[in-house]
C-alpha cells in the first residue's frame, strides 16, 4: 500500500511548475489588488455583462440573471487566489516527507493567525472597517500560508547550504 | 528521539548528498534528521538502515520525553 508522503505528491499536490505560474498571479494580484483599495480605479475596458447566480442590490434580489458589472476586482481576487494555491500546494523541486510536514505545520499556523486577526476584528472593528477586514479575510489564509511555507523552506535552505 | 545517522554516516564517509540521493529524499531532509529537528517515517527510517546496512534500532533510540 502507498504510504502518506506518496499519495500526496501523486494525487494531491500540483505538478512543480504550477509553482512559477502562482508566483505570476500572485505579485501582479496582490500589487492591482493594493492599488485598487487605495485609487479604487477599475479599467472601463473590463465593462462586461456577466451571468449573476444571485445578485442582491437595495430593494431586492434577483436571481439566474445577466448584469453590467466592472470585472477587475473580481480579476484581482481569481489571481491572488489561484496563485496562492498555485504557490502552497504545488511539488518544490525537494518535495518529500519532510517539505510535506513543514507544509502542515505552515498551513496550520495560517489557520491560527487568521482566525485570531478575524476574532480580534469581530470584537474591535465595526462598520466599513469590520468590512474591510472581512474583504481581506477572504485572502489573508492564503497569504499568511504561503508566507510562512516559504520563509521556512528559505531558512532551512540556508542553514542547509552553512551545514 | 535520539539519532545517531550523523555518525554514521561520517563512518560509512558519505556525504549528505549521497545519503539524499540514495533514498530519494532532499539534503534537506537528511540534515534536519541529523539535527533532531524531524524524525523520519517508519518507511524512511527502514530505507537509511538499509542503505547503512543496520538495523532502524541502532540509528534511532526513544528518549524519556518521547513516552511523556
Amino acid at each position: 500500500m502507498p504510504n502518506f508522503t506518496y499519495i500526496v505528491m501523486k494525487y494531491l499536490l500540483l505538478p512543480k511548475h504550477f509553482r512559477t505560474a502562482g508566483w505570476f498571479l500572485l505579485i501582479p494580484g496582490l500589487l492591482a489588488g493594493f492599488s485598487n483599495y487605495i485609487f479604487n480605479t477599475e479599467p472601463e475596458f473590463l465593462n462586461v455583462t456577466m451571468f449573476a447566480i444571485a445578485n442582491a442590490g437595495f430593494y431586492q434580489t434577483t436571481y439566474f440573471t445577466l448584469i453590467e458589472t466592472n470585472i477587475w476586482q473580481e480579476l484581482i481576487s481569481l489571481m491572488i487566489i489561484m496563485g496562492g494555491i498555485f504557490i502552497g500546494f504545488s511539488r518544490t523541486d525537494i518535495e518529500d516527507e519532510y517539505i510535506q510536514k513543514i507544509r502542515l505545520e505552515a498551513l496550520t499556523w495560517a489557520v491560527y493567525v487568521n482566525y485570531l486577526i478575524l476574532i480580534l476584528a469581530i470584537i474591535f472593528l465595526y462598520g466599513f472597517t469590520f468590512t474591510d477586514v472581512l474583504v481581506f479575510n477572504m485572502f489573508t489564509i492564503l497569504l499568511i500560508f504561503v508566507a510562512r511555507f516559504e520563509w521556512v523552506l528559505v531558512n532551512l535552505n540556508r542553514e542547509t547550504d552553512n551545514e | 528521539m535520539n539519532n545517531y545517522v550523523k555518525q554514521k554516516r561520517l563512518d560509512l564517509e558519505m556525504t549528505q548528498s549521497d545519503l539524499a540521493k540514495k533514498i530519494g529524499v532532499s539534503r534537506q531532509t537528511i540534515y534536519a534528521i541529523e539535527t533532531k529537528k524531524y524524525d523520519p517515517s517508519v518507511t524512511l527510517a527502514l530505507k537509511i538502515a538499509v542503505t547503512f546496512s543496520t538495523n532502524v534500532e541502532d540509528l534511532f533510540a526513544l528518549e524519556k520525553v518521547d513516552w511523556d
